[in-house]
């Protein structure tokens, strides 16, 4: 199995949860005022919370993800337990690939027909899929570095544009928008659902990948924030993505504007992430029907998410309604705490019921 | 049953080498007719028969390959004047062997094969009626180029010396360099036909011993006939042959060699080439010369930043440029698009085509001034440079910005010369993409390209650290900066404490296909 440091998954969820944050992120969750960085704050505390079942997992099954432990425990309550994750997954992956092709269709490619974005954004993540997630985290480095570069490109060329009198004292005006901030924060991080299939492919302590990842995350975040706050102010709310018209207002010696930069990354860190979801649900596949790991699954999964895509995407009113239950965190709840607590209930059970193998399941 | 082959056909795909499992006989003639008969009495197998202390004798050489004066004073000399009074050839000639430590390599040969492998890698045999035996005596004496300057890699103070074509003299010149006991060259045949000799080098405390058994296993079981190159084992040792991004780097500086095989990786010197190989090879690596290890370290840095940067624009500068100005040409300032779109609209094709066919004019003329002797490649230069370039544009064929990008991607691709191939092919997707998607099409096929760099490994390290799987410390030390000598001799690093590093066999062979 091809193994990766904690690290490296750090920086490819950094990569996965900023790309949610810069395409899918809806224009009445960046309004001006103090209420986000309260409602962020508030809701990396509760990610901690919700990560809580995986690293409980991963601290008493070293060496498992929550399929695999499944699967071992009972092969039907595994293949239960992997379908569910699987369609989990691919509506993360749908909403995912959808937002990307709305996004290049808004910033980068007006002219874009729907049909060829998807399928070219799923082909490049089913190849990304097949050269496994070594490969892929890998490629995060490379994307994090261009989003460093473009906030340092951005900091450079903005600086004299903010304007401080746009803070004002932290209070919280309007709690009403502050939950659903909080909420919308928290079903942003479908990192949990990649996290709980891939913890075996950890090379050592898969528990501190969150311990990392969260308040990197939380400082990043709040970084952003404040950054949309010093120079779109008021604007905040009338633009539906807020780095991208920052960066097409920065001018830097070679271009006039930095926009088509600011697309390109989040692009590249959306196809990463979409490449992540497959590979999970080719992990699943390969556990729960225990054969070798086949590139013609790969393919064919990403066959059948261009089609879903294709349905989801031909109607506006449809593409809503799944955001609208992805925005609720119902995914979270479901393959983020349920299916880990499941795993570990059963887990427990077996324990009780004297059935022991050496730790595992 | 003998397995001579009458006239071999060396046009023929045969695997079968050359061979002969006869052993020498005690009849001089009968062993010098099997030999004629073995080289298809080549005219270049000389031999010469004398008679020594009543023994009836043979010298086997082959024209060209021994030193004649060698031959004279170390052989027939000492031979003649004072010849072991023996009667038994056999014992004859086991005295000639033991007392006479003629030459510093001497060995026996036992069978007709051996023996006109001998002769053929410049020995000279000696025969005698009654042994059933040879005495090759190693005296080779061919002619040779000498060191001399390298054509590539040239650096401004680093040593002039570069590999030449002799095995042996490459090998003593990395011994000149490296005169430690850890050191080990194991010398191999290599090529059923050719008998190449290979020379696999290594420092045994620091190169992974995997590695070392797995390269060793593949030298050994190279299909190939004939040698002739290095590049022709380096498709063997490559894990991945098809792929854009070489991990196998080639040199033709024995200082160059040393360094890397003091970081853990292993050379293969090979006869006939000066261009010796090196194994794992990273990414960063084609970034490194060997000036930057004698300038000052702030510089060094800078000149590595200058490569990567180079190498950067020589990959997606037209593609950009084609992305710009047919989807976001918002993205260019105001007086750049005046001009850029002034010149567009004098010309005849649009800005992809224009892009495309610059391209590949500028690469025919490369190749042509490649391959011609160089008076001629300056005219190709001449023509090339300043009448297609000058008046494509003033006939309004070309606009002038896209002559400008073309050769300016072409000399930033000269700073990296290792990854020219490489590049030239990036470059042209780069321009497709753009051509087809603007930076849509640009961003998807770098995801693409980023995703296949990063799969590769080879020999459990992979290709693209330690930028991915990132290592701070590293980048820091050797990589984009280069620490200085202070801090560099604190502690050694070789390429088994990188990143992502797979030590044993298991993790190497396991998971997908690309990590195999």
């Amino acid at each position: 199995m091809s193994r990766i440091s904690n690290r490296q998954l750090v920086i490819a969820f950094l990569a996965c949860r900023l790309s949610s944050d810069m395409i899918t992120l809806p224009a009445a969750m960046v309004r001006y005022g103090t209420e986000r960085f309260y409602a962020i704050l508030i809701a990396k505390i509760l990610l901690l919370a919700v990560y809580l079942p995986v690293i409980f997992f991963s601290l008493k099954y070293k060496g498992d993800s929550v399929i695999t432990a499944a699967v071992r425990r009972n092969k039907a309550f595994g293949v239960i337990l992997g379908v569910i994750m699987t369609i989990i997954i691919t509506a993360v992956g749908v909403q995912t690939i959808l937002s990307l092709q709305k996004y290049v269709t808004d910033t980068l490619l007006g002219t874009i027909m729907a049909w060829s974005g998807i399928t070219v954004i799923t082909a490049a993540a089913v190849y990304g899929a097949v050269k496994g997630l070594s490969a892929v985290t890998r490629s995060a480095v490379f994307a994090a570095a261009v989003f460093i570069l473009l906030i340092v490109l951005i900091a450079v060329t903005m600086w004299d544009k903010t304007e401080t009198g746009y803070l004002y004292p932290a209070f919280i005006n309007d709690g009403e928008y502050f939950l659903k901030c909080s909420l919308s924060e928290i079903s942003m991080n479908s990192e949990v659902l990649i996290f709980a299939v891939i913890t075996d492919e950890v090379r050592s302590k898969p528990h501190r990948t969150v311990l990392y990842y969260v308040p990197i995350l939380l400082v990043l975040l709040e970084g952003l924030n404040l950054m949309y706050n010093l120079i779109l102010g008021p604007y905040m709310s009338e633009v539906n993505y807020p780095l991208y018209i920052i960066s097409s207002l920065s001018d830097i010696v070679i271009f006039q504007r930095l926009d088509g930069i600011d697309a390109v990354v989040w692009l590249m860190c959306g196809v990463i992430k979409t490449a992540m979801l497959i590979y999970c649900v080719g992990k699943i596949y390969t556990v729960c029907s225990k054969k070798p790991r086949t590139n013609r699954f790969i393919m064919l999964y990403g066959v059948f998410l261009i089609a879903l895509c294709l349905i989801f995407g031909s109607d506006q009113t449809v593409y809503n309604r799944l955001n609208a239950v992805m925005n609720s965190g119902v995914h979270i709840i479901i393959g983020g705490i349920t299916v880990p607590l499941a795993v570990l209930i059963a887990g427990k059970k077996a324990a009780g019921g004297k059935v022991k193998n050496d730790g595992k399941i | 049953m003998s397995k001579y082959k009458k006239s071999p056909d060396l046009s023929e795909k045969s695997t079968e080498p050359i061979c002969s499992d006869k052993k020498l006989t005690a009849v001089l003639s009968e062993n010098c007719t099997a030999v004629r008969a073995l080289m298809n009495n080549s005219s270049d197998i000389i031999i010469k028969y004398f008679s020594v202390g009543g023994h009836s004798m043979a010298s086997i050489t082959c024209e060209g390959m021994t030193n004649t004066e060698k031959l004279a004073d170390l052989i027939f000399r000492p031979l003649f004047s004072s010849p072991p009074q023996i009667a038994n050839g056999a014992e004859f000639m086991s005295e000639v062997a033991l007392t006479m430590p003629i030459a510093e390599e001497q060995k026996q040969v036992y069978d007709v094969d051996a023996l006109c492998l001998a002769v053929m890698s410049g020995f000279a045999v000696l025969l005698c009626d009654g042994a059933n035996f040879g005495i090759a005596i190693g005296i080779q004496g061919y002619s040779h180029r000498s060191i001399d300057e390298p054509s590539t890699h040239i650096n401004l103070r680093a040593s002039r010396e570069g590999f030449i074509e002799v095995v042996r003299t490459n090998v003593a010149m990395v011994r000149r360099r490296m005169k430690s006991p850890t050191l080990k060259t194991v010398m191999m045949t290599v090529g059923d036909r050719s008998n190449t000799d290979v020379c696999l080098c290594y420092l045994t405390d620091k190169a992974d011993e995997h590695t070392v058994a797995s390269v060793t296993d593949k030298l050994k079981n190279i299909p190939l006939n004939t040698i002739v190159s290095s590049e022709y084992l380096q498709s063997y040792l490559e894990p991945e042959e098809t792929s854009l991004f070489s991990q196998i780097k080639t040199t033709e500086r024995p200082d160059v060699f040393v360094s890397k095989l003091y970081e853990g990786r292993l050379g293969v010197i090979v006869d006939g080439t000066p261009f010796a190989i090196i194994l794992p090879c990273l990414l960063a690596e084609n970034f490194a010369t060997m000036d930057d290890y004698t300038h000052k370290p702030y510089f060094s840095a800078f000149m590595r930043t200058i490569r990567f940067l180079a190498f950067i624009i020589a990959a997606i500068l037209p593609g950009l440029y084609v992305a710009l100005c047919n989807f976001h040409p918002e993205m260019l300032r105001t007086a750049l698009l005046f001009n850029i779109y002034s010149s567009i609209q004098t010309t005849a094709y649009p800005v992809f085509g224009e892009c495309i066919i610059m391209y590949i004019l500028y690469e025919i003329m490369r190749e042509a001034g490649l391959r011609l002797p160089k008076s001629v490649g300056h005219a190709v230069s001449i023509v090339g440079g300043l009448v297609i370039g000058e008046i494509s544009v003033s006939a309004g064929l070309m606009s002038a910005p896209v002559v400008l990008i073309i050769a300016a991607t072409g000399l930033c691709s000269f700073a990296v010369p290792d990854l020219y191939e490489s590049c030239m092919i990036m470059r042209l997707v780069f321009i497709l993409a753009g051509g087809v998607f603007g930076l849509f099409g640009i961003t998807v096929a770098g995801a693409v390209m980023f995703f296949r760099i990063c799969s590769k490994n080879a020999y459990g390290v992979p290709y693209t650290a330690p930028f991915a799987p990132i290592n701070i410390i590293s980048i820091m030390r050797d990589t984009f900066c280069r620490a200085s000598w202070q801090k560099l001799s604190k502690s050694d690093m070789t390429v088994g404490q990188l990143a992502g590093y797979k030590k044993s066999r298991e993790e190497r062979t396991s998971g997908n296909e690309q990590d195999k």
